[in-house]
């Protein structure tokens, strides 16, 4: 169905780089300043709680649910919802859908919840990939430096 | 002491002058890249600008005189940090392998989702007449300018051609393509559009007919602006790889397509006729005009983004108001420039996605045009969201300002000038970068429900 045309190493003959991840000027951002101290703390007693809770990190928690029970909640969804209606779904197999379904929607909310740590752990990457931050931090740094012979 | 003071200076600016040079080494297709997009923001505002005759006129804007209320169109997530989709709606329906059958409220359409070797092949619909109550796009319906009464001025006002038709066709409304696509975007997918229109007396019987002008371009998100400039570098190489007819703007088409819009929660009111305006520069070596949709995959280590239902709206639009348009979506690695996939979009997609309710957003565009359709003679600017008469922003409805004379000393509220001037930006706040945030699904995992955690397969 999905083609992969320049899978090969290919690349848009502009981007002739790979981007370097670069967290100097964003992890340098937060030092100096009380307000951002503060916030950091902030941040740092958040996460505590957060780890009290224990929210899962998306990449190395793994599913509740069993291998079969993914694919027969898959074949259930299919049957009753998706397939030819004439088609009977016994009382027994609309029952295990639900039991099933229960599982999967409780697996969801645990997975939102990691979804928005990981969201809050990862923003820096829009900054990272195609903004560039250390050029930024040297016209401030230069700001800075030359106010006192401008005035 | 003076000379300590010179060596001290002169050696923290070689440090410095070193620190650029290596940063601007790595960084260098990534400064192209975002220049070019402030660049073409400047660029659009010297198009608007250059037409003094029309910016004199309608360059600012007063208080908001009227307000639309979009609610009841609005995405269901929108006051939600993330929201969960849930399985596939009812309403779809998958029949013998790839076809995909959907019962939507408009019709019926029965669409196959085709390889590349396929390409030929145009996309299966069976549209029911309840549908072409809708959507009259047939191309016998459809005009495409011959003349060079189009091209004269850029503006939809000044379109000869689009006025005649008004004129011979009852129209209510004539709009830009870019532009129909914006009102057709749900409130609450980072949705937000400004569109200068005018009200004429020109229909038959001196009727009124508004005509909304292309959309201003508004301050851009860090991934907005990144794809707009790899959007730039996929056409410069398509340009060189595809052997296009028109890759160099040379020669430009309108093609001028009658669409009758009939609200689905008020089916007793009157129908609305809009006059869309189709611009194709660009043609595939087939012959069919070609639309480009970038897609940036940041986080391509886990899994497959899923496309926001503003995206997916876009192919929609463009692939019903043109059937014989190739729509082709590019996703490339943000991080490598890597192309990771090319795929041509048609029906069979649209209606795979998951959390896409097309009459919905049709229904918001109506609403959007009835509320224009109230509007006297003159000139105006709606916005969305909308702000109230004091400023106050208006998260849910659009509002419409009414054009105002400086002259007469009116205060401003909205400046067309400083509007281009802040389009320049890009903001990197914390919650501009969380709207960048897109949800996947996991990679190589087949057997996996959606949206739930990777299956462990030792288990």
């Amino acid at each position: 169905m999905m083609q992969n045309y320049y899978g090969n190493g290919n690349r848009l003959p502009i981007l002739l780089a790979e981007v370097p991840l670069s967290t100097s000027f964003l992890s340098a951002e937060s030092k100096g300043d009380e307000d951002d101290e503060e916030k950091a703390q902030e941040d740092k007693d958040d996460e505590d709680e957060e780890d009290k809770i224990q929210i899962p990190d998306l990449d190395s928690t793994k599913s509740n649910l069993t291998l079969e029970q993914h694919t027969r909640y898959k074949q259930l969804l299919h049957d009753i919802y998706f397939s030819n209606r004439n088609r009977k779904v016994s009382v027994k197999q609309k029952r295990e859908f639900h039991s099933l379904r229960s599982l999967v929607l409780a697996e969801r909310e645990m997975y939102r919840q990691a979804l928005i740590r990981f969201r809050k752990e990862n923003m820096r990457r829009f900054l990272e990939i195609g903004f560039d931050a250390r050029t930024y931090c040297f016209w401030v740094l230069l700001y800075f430096y030359m106010m006192p012979y401008f005035g | 002491m003076g000379v300590i003071v010179f060596l001290h200076d002169a050696i923290l600016w070689l440090i410095f002058l070193e620190f650029v040079e290596t940063s601007n080494e790595k960084y260098q297709y990534t400064k192209e890249i975002v220049l070019y997009s402030s660049k073409k923001a400047r660029s659009y505002y010297s198009h608007w600008l250059d037409k003094s005759n029309f910016t004199s006129s309608i360059s600012n804007f007063g208080s908001s005189i009227q307000q639309i209320s979009l609610e009841l169109f609005a995405l269901p997530h929108h006051s939600l940090d993330i929201m969960i989709p849930d399985d596939i709606p009812s309403h779809i329906s998958r029949e013998n392998g790839e076809h995909l059958k959907s019962q939507q409220p408009f019709g019926n359409i029965v669409a196959k989702i085709l390889g590349d070797g396929n390409k030929h092949m145009r996309s299966v619909r069976n549209i029911s007449n309840d549908f072409d109550r809708i959507f009259e796009n047939d191309f016998l319906k459809s005009y495409k300018s011959t003349t060079e009464n189009t091209r004269t001025n850029g503006f939809l006002r000044h379109d000869k051609t689009a006025i005649e038709l008004v004129k011979k066709h009852d129209i209510d409304l004539v709009i830009t393509d870019k532009s129909f696509i914006a009102t057709c975007q749900r409130p609450g997918e980072r949705t937000r559009w400004k569109l200068p229109l005018s009200v004429l007396s020109i229909g038959p019987s001196n009727k009124l007919t508004s005509i909304i002008e292309d959309l201003l371009p508004e301050p851009q998100n860090p991934r907005e602006c990144i794809t707009e400039g790899i959007n730039h570098a996929a056409w410069q190489h398509f340009a060189s790889k595809v052997n296009t007819k028109n890759i160099q703007d040379k020669h430009v088409d309108f093609k001028y397509i009658l669409v009758v819009l009939q609200s689905s929660i008020r089916p007793k009111d009157k129908s609305i006729r809009v006059l869309v305006r189709c611009e194709n520069k660009r043609y595939s070596a087939e012959g069919y005009p070609l639309r480009i949709f970038t897609h940036l995959e940041y986080f391509k280590e886990r899994g497959d983004e899923i496309r926001s239902s503003s995206e997916v709206i876009s192919w929609l639009v463009e692939t019903t108001l043109q059937p014989n348009v190739l729509v082709k979506e590019i996703s490339i690695d943000a991080s490598s420039g890597l192309v990771l996939e090319e795929e041509v979009k048609n029906h069979a997609h649209i209606l795979s996605e998951p959390t896409l309710d097309a009459r919905k957003h049709f229904d918001c565009a109506s609403a959007v045009f009835r509320g224009v359709s109230l509007l006297p003679e003159g000139e105006f600017l709606a916005r969305f969201p909308g702000v109230d008469s004091s400023g106050i922003l208006l998260p849910l409805s659009v509002s419409l300002h009414k054009a105002n004379d400086e002259k007469k000393g009116n205060v401003t509220s909205l400046n067309i000038e400083r509007e281009f001037s802040r389009a320049e930006e890009v903001h990197l706040n914390g919650q501009s970068l969380l709207d960048c945030f897109h949800m996947w699904n996991w990679n190589n995992v087949v057997s996996n429900v959606p949206f739930t955690f990777q299956v462990d397969e030792t288990n």
